[in-house]
């Protein structure tokens, strides 16, 4: 059956009908709900009586808005600059926190972790570094409160930017336990100007590191929850528990405290005795059970290689390597 | 004709839900445990920069027990203004459940050691040159903080002044007080030591931003106003951390922070109005003890 044009033209007229007015009524909402939103703000306080009032409406408590410092179990301050070398590594060129730390083996190349400057590849991504990275150095000065050594320590800052070079073959294992470890978690930053600070050249060991025996870390550490104090570096003893096979140079300190410190990732472990020092590795982002940092000793010929590619450079002396 | 018909429809729907959300008055969930929800330009954030260029040099940072610190402002070579909470609240009140007043200006910390930091930063080279001086501590005589589960439910004439044992060095004070009293919607500006976010790990750098007010609360009591979200905002140390009004002719301290609320949109922080103090603080710039 067709439908005749007079039965069509009423649901036309109905329909317009309903679209006047629930325009109309939408209209009117809306003016209402304005309206009722500006009833519930308070009104302003100034034209309040201020009379007997002791106080204005309830409200949400506030945050004291208190800050607090770091607490001091990262290590102990280098305030005398024994760890000179050790640097800071970040993204900025203003950053005053540490992404990460890393040492001067050359006037123009700082060693570090290639996980603190590259997303973790796996078996199908490819390694993903930041291209550029600035480095560091800070002196420390005049100490003006010996009871607030963080807070209160002169610092002077030196700044100097360089290309990362990751190791080739940096890579994340899975263990059949399924947790992860990072091999081959070193990069040099190779910086566009060599660093004005004359630094003596730290040896790199030729023997292996032990289980029981303790190395001293530095670094710009800094607590997960916490933070740190800016440009702050320490040093600590750390105890050697495990020096498993896998992956290739890693070594497992004794985990010393509940805090974790980012920043001291990327930095050096120092073989210490009779007042010599000699480099043995770099620390590798740690857990809250573990704290790895990978050996030198296997990758020796990378470093020496890329060393060696600088040694035409005449303000670049090769560090020398240390026999024990 | 259906379609136009259901397009109504579904626009009253979503009309109905914009009235339920439109007023937004309702409190959210609980954002502040959250850091996701929170603004990301805490004094450090957008528009918010680290004070490298030394340009509030007076403001300084102020060494309490138990680690905690604040930020605070020299108003004369030998004086700092700061709030008194800093110095009032007892250890672990934070933790402490239920409802306390603090009043007794008796149980309050009585030294501080302030820290005046100079940055000198160039290109390549900055210093980080801190100067540290004990003061001695005098709080308002009306202050009264009630604290409700670890959190600030009111505080009045959170103001303290502590007294330097000698000046710091040559830092210029800013300490000028306003004429005229704040407005709604004036804009101002903040600086101080907390963190660039809500719990941010990167304290103990001075930074400088600036906000709008979106309250003035003056009561016989409270004397006070209030910021929102959009600008720089205070977080964990930038308690009595000042507030400037600054124009061509010079800058004004109108303000000091004591406290804030963290929640997304509904970020509020607070100051104590420095214009109703302006009698009190006055009288503290001239009063010098001998060590």
């Amino acid at each position: 059956m067709a439908a005749s044009p007079s039965r069509l033209r009423p649901p036309v007229a109905r329909t317009r009908f309903l679209v006047w007015t629930v325009t109309a009524l939408l209209w009117s909402a809306l003016t209402l709900h304005f309206a009722h939103c500006k009833s519930q703000k308070p009104e302003q306080p100034s034209q309040k009586d201020a009379g007997a009032q002791a106080s204005t409406e309830p409200h949400e408590p506030l945050d004291p808005g208190l800050g607090r410092t770091p607490p001091r179990v990262a290590g102990t301050m280098d305030v005398d600059n024994h760890y000179l070398s050790t640097v800071m590594v970040t993204a900025e060129a203003h950053a005053q926190t540490a992404r990460c730390s890393g040492i001067i083996i050359h006037p123009r190349l700082v060693l570090t972790a290639a996980s603190c400057l590259c997303t973790p590849p796996g078996a199908t991504l490819d390694t993903a570094c930041m291209k550029r990275a600035f480095v560091r150095t800070v002196r420390y000065g005049e100490v003006a409160d010996k009871n607030f050594k963080e807070e209160t320590t002169e610092k002077r800052f030196d700044t100097y930017e360089g290309s990362v070079r990751p190791h080739p073959e940096f890579r994340l294992l899975l263990d059949s336990h399924g947790s992860a470890a990072y091999e081959a978690d070193l990069a040099l930053i190779l910086l566009d100007t060599a660093v004005e600070e004359a630094l003596a050249p730290v040896p790199w060991t030729n023997s292996q590191v032990q289980v029981g025996e303790w190395l001293v870390m530095a670094g710009y550490g800094q607590d997960n929850a916490w933070g740190g104090s800016p440009g702050v570096r320490y040093f600590r003893r750390n105890k050697i528990t495990r020096v498993p096979g896998e992956p290739r140079g890693q070594v497992i300190y004794e985990q010393q405290g509940a805090f974790l410190y980012d920043g001291f990732a990327g930095g050096p472990c120092f073989r210490e005795a009779g007042g010599a020092r000699w480099l043995v590795g770099i620390a590798s982002i740690g857990t809250e059970t573990a704290l790895p940092f990978t050996s030198l000793l296997p990758f020796q010929d990378w470093l020496r290689a890329e060393v060696h590619a600088l040694g035409a450079d005449p303000t670049s002396p090769t560090p020398a390597l240390g026999k024990e | 004709m259906p379609s136009l018909w259901n397009a109504w429809v579904a626009a009253l729907m979503v009309l109905s839900v914009l009235w339920n959300a439109g007023c937004a008055s309702a409190p959210l969930a609980d954002e502040s445990t959250d850091s996701s929800g929170l603004p990301e330009y805490g004094i450090g954030g957008n528009g918010v920069q680290e004070d490298r260029k030394d340009l509030y040099r007076s403001v300084v940072m102020i060494l309490l027990p138990d680690n905690a610190f604040c930020s605070g402002v020299l108003i004369t070579p030998r004086h700092v203004l700061t709030a008194a909470h800093c110095f009032c609240l007892p250890s672990g009140f934070e933790t402490r459940k239920g409802t306390h007043v603090y009043s007794d200006t008796s149980q309050c910390t009585k030294t501080a050691t302030v820290l005046g930091v100079s940055y000198q930063q160039g290109k390549d080279t900055s210093r980080t040159k801190p100067a540290a001086r004990k003061g001695k501590v005098s709080i308002h005589e009306s202050f009264r903080a009630t604290v409700i589960d670890g959190r600030i439910g009111e505080q009045l004439a959170d103001l303290a002044v502590i007294q330097l044992e000698e000046s710091l060095g040559d830092i210029n004070p800013d300490g000028s007080m306003p004429e005229v009293d704040v407005s709604y919607s004036e804009k101002l500006t903040l600086v101080g030591y907390g963190p660039s976010t809500y719990r941010g790990i990167d304290h103990q750098i001075r930074r400088f931003g600036t906000n709008f007010i979106t309250k003035v609360n003056t009561t016989s009591s409270v004397k006070e106003f209030r910021m929102g979200p959009e600008g720089a905002h205070p977080f964990g140390g930038d308690s009595g951390a000042p507030c400037f009004r600054e124009t061509k002719e010079g800058r004004w301290l109108v303000g000091i922070n004591y406290g804030f609320l963290a929640r997304g949109m509904e970020s509020e922080s607070w100051f104590i109005n420095t214009f109703y103090f302006r009698a009190w603080i006055e009288e503290q710039k001239k009063h010098l003890e001998p060590n």
